[in-house]
């Protein structure tokens, strides 16, 4: 590294004397490592100077540089994400999603998207028209990310953007993630969506500081997923998703508690009975990923099956 | 300067023959105005990429990888080319090798080093690089790849450069007429080279261990670069035999590539006396061997899965056999592989031009296939592909994917000028010390 | 976010053409719940109140009412301003949205409280004219006034929990007999139903609690009493030792492949540095070698 940041400082002569001396891969890798570096540490140096308005406690309105304000927002912002990285203490969340109530009403899709900035095309969660065998009738399945307790997604991470909590919770930290999107890949129940594109509504929520529970605002070249409405969680509130469903289909708990309850009906049940008298199962459990996600299967369903025209695969 | 004992020790001839060809005359200059254009206009592309977004291109939610990934795939096989002749061949005492060593190096450099500008095409923060080393998770084999990669970048410059010190300190005698700071250049990176004996004691140590050294690191790149796939639980992917499947492959294209720069040379840089019909031979044997390998390890890669067809497996299969990707598949199986072995089997076609010819048929077979090995496992995910736009489904790359994915060939091919223009591409010490390779001709 | 996009709640209040495998699982309606009338007069607060009740819950489904701007779903949810539903008494009204209609209305038991759901019915009843609230009555046969008290007793090696429900309005504590009080424990996102049991004559109910409740570390959990009626309440929640211990499993504290770098894998960690180390020595042991070379040709 030394002879990185001599050779940068010194003049073209000394240079290609010292290039010669340390010619290879120790030279050489220091180089890239410095820049890789330094580039990293310009890109945290953007718009310097730039003088803000701003409105303080008392009500008067300032002029401050927005150096400063950045340094007060990256507060906030590190505070989120070192408890977004922690989880919420003693909990061990589980989802169990009944097929039998799910009519594809999809109040769970809109209501995710709307809470986490996607695009119509990006989901969190999605109902798929599933059919087992030919023999079998087909039905309607919300998915989400199962949470997966041997998550492949975070094994491949190379940058630890998205990783496990205690609380079971695979998370997503978008000011860390790189894009390559080797997550999308490991998933084998193709949970994640990447930001394609500047996301939806990018410059209005431009300035707002990211908050790692909720992944708002969404960022460019980044992945996205679903995070059990992390926020909602921490505030003690059922995520979006299953207070949304007007049917019935979620119900989410607390694991350690032998508790879940419903979304719509609010009515708790103990998990363990729930999932033994209801058969439950989870998605391709024998890819050895440990879902947290739980389904019921679509047993004495309560609506026929309607096909959705804009789906079929 | 004086000239050295060591450069009295060359035969004019071959120091005159072999030094010729360093010249950046007007012929390089154009070409190189020509891929630098090029360049420019990828560049470009590359610039749209990074203006609106990843989303220029086809690859979505479901096919996330796409072209970008083959390319790298490829770039890394095909420079696993100079561990093969270097130092399979190399060390197992095949003099006949020595005249294609320096080009095999010089496209593992190349490929070597653009493989990493590859991956960050792909990225969708290639500002967020550094993260790789500031946070670098020792479990992702996206980390173990850079490092790798980096790794086996060094060791194959260091090993160019350590075989070239003694060219260097010929330039003195055989490169009069050549710019001055091109002599420079030469004197200064010989390390002041006398061709003593305690000099060439030292020197061939050192190539003997890089050469060793740089066996398991070409086998660690490719093999954890096909970990990147074979890691991920998914049909298609999910196989154990994706490492030696994807060094022997790496073999086939690498192979390939020098076969179309030897030709390129011999023709381009008037060498026939030393790029021989001889050694035309002798590398069509070669990739005879490594594609008869290639092949066997498609037929165990298709036949395990075909044979038992679980659910998944049998839905890539079907792709890949009679489905969307058939003709790609077999396009590429038959006449980027089968074919050229069968017909390299006969000596009449272990000529020079027909080598060319079945060399750039075998390379393209070889980016094609590894488009097959990245993209259709991709098409179809355990869970079915609902309530997306039709892109989502197919994936189809754009123009824009398609000129970031020639910039780095671009840059390949630039590389490998610039370096075959500034030093010989023949070894002059070794082709002076092993002298017999002429007479046995 | 809630308010908006909760659709389907069905209403069809004025067929019930359900089919008798389906009609199990609706609680079956009595003539008792028909009779069934609200403890208060309805009056424009209640109204009011009902109104921000139907539009978080009903809306989505049925609409603003008179206005016929259901959802148009199958079966149709209808209209509660229209008159098939205003045929039906304040009771048949409370019962559906209580406990859920046909294959589609779920329950909203445990979703609003019941005087809520009674100011639910308030509200519909607000699009009537002809409607005259049926005089206010006490349905709970219990009377249930004055100061009550609600105690709970924990025997933690017997699993058991006592309450006594008292009413203490003239300085002097008396038992209330025949009362149903309801025991749960609380959880994260509601109250887990334990049991319901009558009081005795000296206003004692007993609950056999069940052994395989988790509790915290230490094995305690919020017990919730609850004992009330239309017109009066009471709930006191209590800290029992009667859960089982349950010590949360860090999922972050074993090595694994998905843990970050200080929890990888000893071996990878090991290996990867070693590997490392050991390229990075043989190729500075070559560079060496060609300074050497160098040095050699300065003298």
């Amino acid at each position: 590294m030394d002879n990185t940041n001599d050779k940068l400082n010194s003049t073209k002569e000394e240079s290609r004397r010292k290039f010669l001396k340390n010619i290879g891969l120790v030279g050489l890798g220091g180089f890239a490592i410095g820049a890789a570096l330094f580039s990293a540490k310009k890109f945290e140096e953007v718009k310097k100077g730039k003088n803000i308005r701003l409105l303080t406690a008392d009500g008067n309105v300032v002029e401050v540089d927005s150096v400063h304000i950045k340094s007060v927002d990256k507060d906030l912002l590190t505070i989120q994400q070192e408890q977004g990285r922690e989880g919420i203490v003693g909990r061990s969340w589980v989802m169990v999603i009944d097929l039998a109530k799910c009519r594809n009403a999809r109040k769970c899709v809109s209501a995710c998207q709307e809470a986490h900035h996607l695009r119509p095309e990006q989901y969190h969660i999605n109902t798929l028209q599933m059919q087992d065998t030919p023999s079998t009738k087909p039905y309607h399945m919300p998915k989400t990310c199962q949470h997966c307790d041997n998550p492949p997604c975070v094994s491949v991470c190379p940058v630890d953007a998205t990783f496990k909590r205690n609380d079971g919770i695979v998370l997503i930290d978008n000011e860390r993630c790189i894009g390559c999107r080797f997550c999308i890949a490991a998933c084998p129940y193709s949970a994640r969506s990447f930001n394609w594109f500047e996301p939806k509504d990018a410059e209005t929520f431009a300035d707002v500081v990211y908050d790692v529970e909720l992944n708002v605002p969404q960022k460019k070249g980044t992945i996205t997923k679903c995070l059990l409405s992390a926020d909602k969680l921490r505030k003690g509130e059922l995520p979006y998703c299953v207070s949304a469903c007007p049917n019935g289909v979620f119900y989410f708990g607390d694991a350690n508690e032998d508790a879940v309850t419903n979304g719509t009906t609010k009515e708790t049940v103990r998990l363990s009975k729930l999932l033994t008298d209801n058969a439950a199962y989870q998605l391709y459990p024998e890819l050895g990923t440990k879902p947290r996600v739980f389904y019921l299967p679509p047993k004495n369903r309560l609506f026929p099956y309607t096909e959705n025209e804009e789906t079929k695969a | 300067m004086e000239h050295s004992d060591f450069s009295s020790k060359i035969p004019t001839k071959i120091g005159e023959k072999l030094f010729s060809t360093v010249n950046l005359n007007i012929k390089f200059h154009i070409w190189m105005g020509f891929l630098s254009v090029l360049l420019l206009a990828c560049f470009y592309a590359y610039y749209i990429q990074l203006r609106d977004g990843l989303g220029v291109t086809g690859i979505r939610d479901f096919v996330s990888w796409g072209i970008y990934l083959s390319n790298f795939v490829f770039f890394v096989a095909t420079s696993l080319v100079g561990m093969l002749v270097s130092s399979v061949v190399g060390l197992s005492g095949k003099k006949w090798v020595i005249p294609i060593t320096r080009i095999a190096e010089i496209i593992a450099v190349a490929f070597a080093a653009v493989a990493g500008l590859v991956i960050v095409s792909d990225m969708g923060r290639p500002d967020r690089l550094a993260y790789v080393f500031l946070y670098g998770r020792f479990a992702s084999p996206i980390f173990w790849d850079v490092t790798v990669v980096t790794l086996y970048f060094g060791i194959s410059f260091l090993l160019l450069y350590v075989t070239l010190i003694p060219d260097l300190a010929l330039g003195a005698k055989f490169l009069k007429w050549r710019p001055k700071w091109l002599l420079w250049a030469y004197n200064l990176l010989s390390l002041g080279w006398k061709g003593t004996e305690r000099e060439f004691a030292i020197l061939k140590k050192s190539i003997r261990i890089l050469l060793i050294l740089i066996i398991p690191m070409a086998l660690a790149i490719h093999t954890v670069t096909s970990w990147l796939f074979a890691f991920n639980p998914r049909a298609g992917w999910d196989s154990t035999i994706f490492g030696p499947y994807f060094v022997s492959g790496a073999f086939v294209s690498g192979l390939s590539c020098l076969m179309i720069a030897m030709y390129f040379f011999r023709k381009n840089y008037k060498l026939e006396e030393y790029l021989t019909d001889k050694l035309f031979d002798n590398v069509g044997k070669l990739l005879v061997l490594v594609s008869l390998v290639y092949i066997y390890f498609n037929i165990n890669e298709l036949i395990v899965p075909g044979y038992k067809l679980k659910t998944h497996e049998a839905i890539h299969l079907r792709e890949l056999f009679i489905g969307h990707h058939s003709v790609l598949f077999w396009s590429v199986q038959i006449f980027g592989l089968i074919i050229p072995t069968i017909l390299l089997l006969f000596k009449p076609v272990r000529k020079p031009f027909p080598m060319l010819l079945l060399g750039v048929m075998v390379l393209v077979g070889s980016w094609f296939k590894r488009f097959i090995l990245v993209v259709p496992v991709q098409e179809h995910p355990y869970l079915p592909i609902q309530h997306v736009p039709e892109i989502f489904k197919v994936y189809t790359p754009t123009l824009i994917e398609i000129m970031v994915t020639i910039g780095p060939m671009v840059m390949v091919l630039m590389i490998i000028t610039v370096l075959t223009k500034l030093f010989p591409v023949i070894p002059v010490w070794e082709m002076a010390e092993h002298g017999e390779v002429k007479e046995n001709e | 976010m809630r308010v908006k996009n909760i659709t389907t709640p069905f209403f069809l209040l004025a067929f019930l053409s359900i089919s008798v495998g389906l009609m199990s699982q609706v609680k079956p309606l009595t003539d008792s719940d028909k009779q069934k009338v609200a403890a208060f007069k309805f009056t424009n607060e209640s109204q009011t109140r009902g109104m921000q009740q139907y539009n978080n819950n009903c809306k989505s489904c049925h609409g603003d009412p008179g206005k016929k701007n259901y959802s148009n779903l199958d079966p149709i949810p209808g209209d509660p301003a229209s008159a098939e539903y205003q045929a039906l008494t304040d009771g048949e009204m409370f019962f559906y949205i209580t406990n859920g209609k046909g294959q589609l209305m779920p329950m909203f038991a445990n979703a609003i409280s019941e005087s809520q759901r009674w100011d639910i019915v308030a509200y519909i009843r607000s699009f009537n004219p002809n409607y005259i609230q049926a005089e206010v009555q006490l349905a709970s046969d219990v009377n249930l006034s004055g100061a009550l008290r609600l105690k709970l007793d924990v025997f933690k090696e017997e699993k058991r929990v006592v309450a006594l429900l008292t009413d203490s309005t003239d300085g002097v504590q008396k038992p209330i007999k025949s009362a149903t009080i309801k025991l749960s424990v609380k959880r994260q996102f509601g109250n887990l139903n334990i049991g319901e049991s009558q009081t005795n004559e000296l206003g004692i109910a007993i609950f056999d609690f069940p052994v395989d409740i988790p509790g915290n570390e230490e094995g305690l959990l919020e017990l919730i009493a609850f004992a009330g009626n239309e017109s009066k309440e009471i709930s006191v929640s209590q800290l029992a030792p009667l859960g089982l211990t349950v010590v949360p499993t860090k999922l972050l504290e074993q090595r694994s492949w998905f843990n970050i770098n200080k929890k990888a894998p000893l071996w990878l960690i090991i290996s990867y540095l070693s590997a490392l180390a050991a390229v990075g020595g043989i190729l500075l042991y070559v560079l060496l070698q060609l300074k050497k070379i160098k040095e050699m040709n300065k003298e």
